[in-house]
């Protein structure tokens, strides 16, 4: 399965590629050790701008690990990252003028305003005015609260001031490293507006990396996903939810006895039967002409003499789902 | 990088604890002065003998008898019996010892010796003095004194610097024991003189003299005439000792540098650290802008803080004495140098002193900083260097006395270059170009490690 997919996953980038946008991080075969322990195996994947890219995987897949060598905070094993062209390790400097970053936690100097905060940053970093520090501000909505101590901020206040940081100096890529963490669902949407906006809206390339998958399918335009440091797969979030839903649709059985229907289903190709209760079935079917299939199925139930209460489709998967199935077997080596 | 530094001073200006430590620091120095006003203001007044002292010394002798005591129980037995007060910073005390051991004591040890006409000689000499005394005449004590030495018998350069503070005191008509300065300036100008004079002959006459000492006793000479001349009455010497209650509080505090150096320390501790301890590294380090300029910048402002710091301290302890001790600004800083005077600020003396102090306070703010940067704890850093800073030397003091003669190679033992100049060392032949090159080499492998560990470091 993981080679099917890792083939569907560089088809949808070819067609991404196609749709005419530019290549903003350049990620190419790179590997990283702790020690002997492989934590990223091989990563190759290219994001774009005006994308709002999720990097997926649980915990300990390697996501902060790869984070962390794009904004060069550790050292690159093996394999090269570019950012706009430019290569982060050899130039540090101009790969990350393009670059805003909260690695980790949004922790900032506690015993300075939000203001003197970003100052700091904005002295760092070339081009940023007055205005835009105010711009910034106003677009995280810490206008009213800028100029009080970091120390009294809450972690979602903190968290903004972590977006506006990164943000000052107009960068094309934002790389927000679990930035939904403890935030409540509020700040989870407010977030959620700001980063689309700013890749739809601005042509940012977004990179946001979680393992709340439902969060990030109502974030993202494109996922990765990383199992064990190995990424495997890269799709847009419709078509990998659709891609499950074609590959084994499921439906719902409510009937009179589902033992003995499920006992008739049992001997049909290409058909998994799950038995709930007594009056409810799941089944699974694969194969070409599913619609005939599942007209056969019934006629077979009903023939037996079963009475056929209704039939319905599991609801469309969520990402969620896929990625637990994507990712089943392989995290239990975690 | 200007901004940089900017961002760091500004760090370390945000956080109250700066205030607090440079708080601690205004009050000790304001401390120190008031500590010195009130140890200063004994002063020293001669001791007067009571008829009681007298007596009592008068009985010891009598009864045990040591060898010569017969000049000193006359002398005393005179003083007892003249009714008058004694102070032995007095003139009629100084003269009344002129006559007993000039010459009250030949006519009693060598009696025997002595013609007729030299036994005449000393008791005239003696009587005339003692007139002197009752008739509480200090000018014709002095007239009396310069007259019975160009009778004697030396040679006539001894005579004038042994005739120089007499000649000098009725010039200038200066009343002895009135606390003028020039009284004592005069007197140890006309010692120096009078050491210049014996080693010159001694030198003519082909016996081995000190170069060192000829030259020590040329020098001294020298200040004190151009004290005299000029009016000087306080002046700074080669060793920082100075009369000036002023300059020697201001000199003193000198010493205030070393509660920078703890300060330093716990910046420089804290510098790399504490970034790592709050988590903003990473905020620090994804800027467009290399770990090396952030580096650099971390020490450079270590080095600019410890400057700034050092001339704040002689800034404000220089302003902080005034009230104190007033201000006695016009005090130079007399040298001489083959017998010739140059004259130097106070101020810039001062300054010197304070800076060389703070040569120790960088190697251990470098020190500091490379454990900081190594090791990210700000704890150990601190802790490390503080006790490094206290304890350096009472190490490199016991290693001298075991006779590790290794310990010379220690940082803690080159820290000190005015020691090191002066030859005035705890290991033999430390000369200030090894100090300096120890110096130099163990801050290349501070800063080498520092580098290395923060610009490598996986965050």
């Amino acid at each position: 399965m993981g080679t099917e997919t890792k083939t569907e996953g560089k088809k949808t980038m070819t067609t991404n590629a196609e749709q005419n946008q530019k290549a903003v991080i350049e990620i190419r075969h790179v590997s990283k050790y702790f020690g002997k322990r492989k934590v990223v195996n091989d990563l190759s994947m290219t994001t774009y701008a005006g994308e709002v890219f999720g990097f997926l995987g649980p915990n300990g897949a390697g996501k902060t690990t790869t984070i962390k060598m794009l904004v060069g905070l550790i050292g690159i094993d093996e394999g090269s990252i570019a950012v706009c062209g430019q290569d982060v390790t050899r130039q540090f400097e101009k790969a990350m003028a393009n670059v805003g970053a909260i690695v980790e936690n949004p922790e900032m100097y506690k015993y300075m305003t939000g203001m003197q905060n970003l100052m700091q940053y904005a002295r760092m970093r070339k081009g940023v005015t007055e205005k835009r520090i105010r711009e910034v501000v106003e677009l995280v909505g810490l206008s009213n609260r800028i100029h009080e101590k970091v120390g009294k901020y809450s972690l979602g206040m903190r968290q903004r001031l972590g977006v506006a940081q990164a943000l000052l100096h107009h960068p094309k890529v934002l790389i927000l490293d679990e930035p939904t963490n403890g935030l409540d669902p509020a700040g989870i949407r407010n977030l959620r507006d700001i980063l689309k906006n700013l890749a739809h809206q601005e042509g940012i390339c977004v990179m946001v990396s979680s393992h709340l998958m439902s969060e990030m399918q109502l974030m993202c335009d494109r996922v990765g996903i990383l199992v064990n440091g190995t990424l495997i797969q890269v799709t847009s979030v419709e078509e990998m939810v659709e891609g499950m839903q074609q590959k084994a649709p499921r439906y719902r059985y409510h009937v009179e006895d589902a033992a003995r229907a499920a006992a008739l289903l049992e001997q049909e190709p290409q058909c998994s039967v799950e038995y709930g209760d007594p009056e409810h079935l799941e089944v699974k079917l694969q194969g070409e002409d599913i619609q005939r299939h599942l007209g056969e199925i019934n006629r077979k139930i009903m023939e037996t003499g079963i009475l056929v209460y209704t039939v319905s489709p599991v609801e469309t998967q969520r990402l969620e789902d896929a990625f637990i199935e994507l990712t089943k077997g392989e995290t239990q080596i975690v | 990088m200007f901004k940089l530094i900017q961002n760091e001073l500004i760090k370390i200006f945000s956080k109250v604890s700066t205030y607090i430590m440079l708080g601690i620091l205004l009050i000790l120095i304001v401390g120190v002065a008031a500590l010195m006003k009130i140890s200063g203001s004994y002063s020293y007044s001669g001791y007067t003998y009571t008829e009681q002292d007298l007596r009592s010394e008068l009985e010891y002798l009598n009864s045990s008898k040591p060898d010569g005591y017969e000049v000193q129980a006359a002398e005393y037995e005179y003083m007892l019996q003249s009714g008058k007060e004694w102070n032995i910073d007095s003139w009629e005390y100084e003269a009344l010892d002129e006559a007993y051991y000039s010459f009250q004591s030949p006519l009693i040890y060598q009696k025997d010796m002595l013609t007729a006409e030299e036994t005449a000689e000393y008791q005239k000499n003696f009587d005339d003095i003692i007139q002197t005394i009752e008739a509480e005449d200090w000018t014709a004590y002095a007239n009396l004194r310069l007259e019975q030495m160009e009778a004697g018998s030396e040679e006539a350069p001894v005579k004038e610097a042994r005739g120089y503070w007499y000649r000098y005191m009725l010039d200038q008509q200066i009343e002895p024991d009135t606390g003028d300065w020039r009284e004592d300036a005069a007197r140890e100008a006309g010692s120096a003189l009078l050491e210049v004079a014996q080693l010159e002959q001694q030198k003519a006459e082909g016996r081995y003299v000190s170069d060192t000492s000829y030259e020590e006793a040329q020098n001294q000479a020298a200040i004190c005439e151009y004290r005299l001349e000029h009016g000087i009455e306080s002046y700074i010497d080669e060793d920082g000792s100075t009369e000036s209650a002023y300059w020697t509080s201001f000199l003193e505090g000198a010493m205030m540098i070393t509660i920078v150096s703890v300060i330093m320390i716990v910046l420089a501790g804290g510098c790399v650290a504490n970034e790592f301890a709050n988590g903003t590294i990473k905020f620090l380090l994804v800027n467009p802008v290399t770990r090396r300029k952030i580096i650099i910048s971390k020490y450079l402002t270590m080095l600019i803080l410890s400057f700034l710091l050092i001339l704040g301290v002689y800034a404000a302890t220089a302003l902080i004495n005034i009230p104190f001790f007033g201000a006695d600004f016009s005090v130079p800083y007399l040298t001489a140098a083959q017998g010739e005077v140059s004259v130097g600020s106070g101020f810039v003396y001062a300054l010197k002193n304070y800076l060389l102090e703070g040569v120790s306070l960088v190697a251990m703010t470098t020190m500091a900083f490379m454990i900081s940067s190594m090791m990210r704890s700000s704890a150990l850093a601190i802790g490390i260097g503080v006790t490094a800073l206290m304890g350096g030397s009472i190490v490199v003091a016991f290693l001298a006395q075991l006779g590790c003669d290794w310990g010379r190679y220690l940082i803690f033992a080159n820290m000190n270059l005015s020691q090191a100049a002066s030859g005035n060392t705890v290991f033999p032949n430390q000369t200030l170009g090894f100090s300096i090159g120890v110096l130099a080499v163990h801050m290349i492998l501070f800063l080498i490690t520092a580098y290395d560990g923060f610009t490598r470091r996986e965050v």
